[in-house]
Order: C-alpha cells, then sequence, then structure tokens
C-alpha cells in the first residue's frame, strides 16, 4: 500500500507559516522598534499558535502513515493465512481422495468380492476416513473464520426445509441409539440465508444433542417467528453442562470437560463454527443447560433484505458469548 | 468403440483410482501428470472426456483451458477440486464452454460412476 504525500491542510498551514515569517522579518528589518508594538507580540504569538498547529499536524501525518503502513502489514499477513488455508486443504484433503475412492471400489467388490469380515474391516476404516474428512473441513472452516475467507452463498431460502432435511440426515444415527427427534414447525417467511451454511449449523447442533444423549433420549426441534426474527432451538435430554462451562463450549477445541473429549468423538468446533455462521448472518446463538439435565441451544435470525458484511473472528481473543440466553 | 476419458491429476494415486473406475465402467482411459503433458496429448487421444485437477503444479487451469480452446479437438471438461467453488466462481466457470461440470476431492466413488454414465 502506498503512504500519500503531506496532506494539503498540512501543506497550507507550512505554506501560511513560512509567508508569516518572512513578512515578520521583512516588517523587522524596516523597523527595529516595531519589536516593542502590542500588535507586533500579537503577530509573534499567532505565529507560535500556528507552529503548534504545524506540530499537530505533522504528528498526525506521522501517525497516519504508521496506521497505513500496520494495515498494509496487516493486509499481507491476511493473505498469507489464505494461501496457507488454501495450500493445507489441497495438501490435506489430497490423500484422503485416493484412500475413499479405493476403500468405496473395494466394498463395491471392484477388485472381487470380500467376505463379511473383510467387509467389516473396510467399513470400519472408511468411517474413520470419513471422520478425518470432516475434521480437516471443519478445522479449515475454524481458520477461515478467523482469516474472514469463509464464503456465504445468500440466497432466500425456506429454513424449514433446510431443518427438515438436517433432521432425516441425523435419523440413522439417532436410531442407533434409539433416540426420537421432534419437530415442531411454526410459519416461517422466507429468509436471507446460506442454505449450505445453515445446514452446516442444523448438522452440528442435532450431532451434539444425539452424542451427548443418552439412548432412548428425546430431541426437540423447534423453529419460529419472534419479533421479526427467526428463533431455531435444539432441545436434548442429554448430560447437560453447567453454566460456567457454557461459554467455553463456542470456542474450538473445548468440549465442557476434557475427559468428554475421549468419551464423546470430536474436536469440539461444531459449536464454534456454528457461531461463526450464525453471527456472519447477523445472528446470534446460545445454550441453556444444567449439568445432568441435558440442553438447548438456540439461535435466531433477523430477516434481512441486504447480506451483512463478513464478520472476522478471534475465537482465542475474545471471552463473550454464551450467556446470551 | 467404447468411450475414451482422459485423467489429468499430478497425484499418481488419484491418477490410478480414476483409471481404476472408468476401466471398470467399461471407458478406455488415457491418462497425464501435469497440463503441458496434456495439451502435447490430447489430439493425438481425442478423449471423450477430461477429468481435469485444479492446482497441478505448472500450467495454470485457466491457462491450460485456454490453450485447450486452440487445438483441433475441444473435449467436454470436468474439473476435479479440492477448492470449494462460490456460486458466483462456478457461474464464471459456466461461461467457459468448455467445462460441464466440477467435482470436489475427496470424491465418492457413486458421484463418478453417474457421472461416467452420463458422458
Amino acid at each position: 500500500m502506498n503512504v500519500g504525500p503531506l496532506s494539503p491542510g498540512l501543506l497550507v498551514s507550512i505554506l501560511v507559516l513560512i509567508a508569516s515569517l518572512g513578512a515578520f522579518g521583512f516588517w523587522f528589518s524596516l523597523d527595529a522598534s516595531v519589536v516593542s508594538h502590542p500588535l507586533f507580540v500579537l503577530a509573534i504569538l499567532l505565529v507560535i499558535f500556528w507552529l503548534g498547529i504545524v506540530w499537530h499536524l505533522l504528528e498526525k501525518n506521522r501517525q497516519l502513515r504508521e496506521a497505513m503502513k500496520k494495515m498494509a502489514a496487516l493486509e499481507e499477513i491476511n493473505q498469507l493465512k489464505d494461501q496457507l488455508l488454501t495450500i493445507t486443504s489441497h495438501e490435506l484433503r489430497t490423500p484422503i481422495t485416493p484412500i475413499k475412492a479405493n476403500l468405496q471400489m473395494l466394498l463395491s467388490d471392484y477388485f472381487g468380492p470380500l467376505n463379511e469380515t473383510q467387509k467389516k474391516s473396510i467399513q470400519m476404516v472408511l468411517r474413520n476416513a470419513e471422520h478425518l474428512d470432516r475434521l480437516i473441513e471443519d478445522i479449515l472452516d475454524v481458520s477461515r473464520l478467523e482469516a474472514g475467507t469463509m464464503k456465504f452463498e445468500y440466497q432466500t431460502i425456506d429454513l424449514l426445509e433446510t431443518i427438515q432435511s438436517s433432521v432425516q440426515s441425523i435419523q440413522p444415527l439417532a436410531q442407533q441409539k434409539n433416540i426420537q427427534i421432534f419437530h415442531e414447525p411454526g410459519m416461517l417467511p422466507p429468509l436471507l440465508a446460506d442454505p449450505h451454511r445453515l445446514s452446516q449449523v442444523m448438522n452440528n447442533l442435532l450431532t451434539n444433542a444425539v452424542k451427548f444423549s443418552h439412548p432412548g433420549g428425546v430431541i426437540r426441534v423447534s423453529s419460529r417467528l419472534e419479533n421479526h426474527e427467526i428463533l431455531v432451538a435444539v432441545q436434548d435430554t442429554g448430560i447437560g453442562v453447567s453454566a460456567e462451562e457454557i461459554p467455553k463450549l463456542f470456542k474450538p477445541f473445548s468440549q465442557a470437560d476434557t475427559s468428554l473429549t475421549r468419551r464423546y468423538e470430536g474436536f469440539g468446533l461444531g459449536l464454534a463454527i456454528s457461531k461463526g455462521i450464525v453471527e456472519n448472518h447477523g445472528g446470534s446463538i446460545w445454550m441453556q443447560s444444567n449439568r445432568g439435565s441435558g440442553a438447548v441451544v438456540s439461535f435466531k435470525l433477523p430477516i434481512l433484505q441486504v447480506p451483512p458484511p463478513l464478520k472476522r473472528f478471534s475465537f482465542f481473543d475474545t471471552p463473550k458469548t454464551g450467556g446470551h440466553a | 468403440m467404447s468411450k475414451k476419458i482422459m485423467v489429468v491429476d499430478d497425484n499418481v494415486d488419484i491418477v490410478e483410482t480414476l483409471s481404476s473406475i472408468v476401466r471398470a465402467q467399461g471407458y478406455q482411459v488415457a491418462t497425464a501428470d501435469n497440463g503441458q503433458a496434456f495439451l502435447a496429448d490430447v489430439e493425438n487421444q481425442k478423449p471423450d472426456l477430461v477429468l481435469l485437477d485444479v492446482m497441478m503444479p505448472g500450467l495454470a487451469t485457466k491457462d491450460i483451458l485456454a490453450q485447450l480452446a486452440s487445438k483441433s479437438v475441444h473435449p467436454p471438461v470436468v474439473l476435479v477440486t479440492v477448492v470449494r467453488f462460490s456460486q458466483a466462481e462456478i457461474e464464471t466457470l459456466q461461461q467457459n464452454k468448455a467445462i460441464v461440470g466440477y467435482i470436489a476431492k475427496p470424491f465418492d466413488l457413486k458421484t463418478i460412476v453417474e457421472l461416467l454414465q452420463k458422458a
């Protein structure tokens, strides 16, 4: 970034100052006794005042140049971050591509029939490869939110369809634990939003609800219009968390209890990413819970006419969020 | 005579994987491990479809496509990419008549099979 020359105001001030000093010098050369004249004293005071203004403007100019240099450096760091993300994304996803495809080919008998034990083994490897793929995507999403480079494709959507689709996709996982999911849809107006990203939020909330629910539990999903905002809530009957633990759940790599990270697989990125997505839509997300008595994660979205500006996150610096309710 | 699919990717394992899928679907396969090798061989191979990796070392994808336009053969191209395109980027890509679609890596076997069945 180019740092500009002296501002026009500062240049005019310097020229006025030089002209004034010249004029007073000429006056003094004509009549040396003029120094005792009250008008001359006043003029000298004015020059001193003008000198102060020039000094102030010079200082402002210096500060402006420094700020511009810092902005240029930050911009450069941001571009580097973006490049690093692209490279990381490429290098991490590329090896997973042949792993996944070859496992799927094996399971589809491309290389001859497998027996049941071999199939189970391959299915397990494939499941883990897919899990790894999702983790990479989540880590990249956290980085994108921090760099302010996450892409949002705004369009007018029916949020109920997005919610229904997420509920359907989580059903097989819920059925494995004999968990029932009830969706209580309200009347919702069309919403300007990124359907893919909001699906991601719903999938994260529902996956968490299933993951932390006891077998045979119940999950309730509700959506309604409230004060010109759409309110969506996912309520589970799971293990819950204490009120003090809630804020850190919205930060990456944190489950409430570190021992849970081992008991319930995952990096603890879902809520952090969901917060980033919801807040980029101009909304907010929060959790209400008590240890042992389940949790309700809610988010609200404003009915927007135009997409909001892209927001950058600093997950590791800001202590806010979580206690919204 | 069966159709020919040209697989262009700098990753040997991905070339081998895609080639296996293509052959298993009953198509012929030709391969290239970079943009220049592809451009040098495309007129000779006369493929019915090209699976072109994005972000290979050497020639940029847009340059490969620009040079392909000046060749005597104009096969449809499917971009295979780890980059997630935005809607705006997809619309820009669609302005290039050679591009008929794109597949995200890591891809599913089903996606490739369905694509080949449409080829």
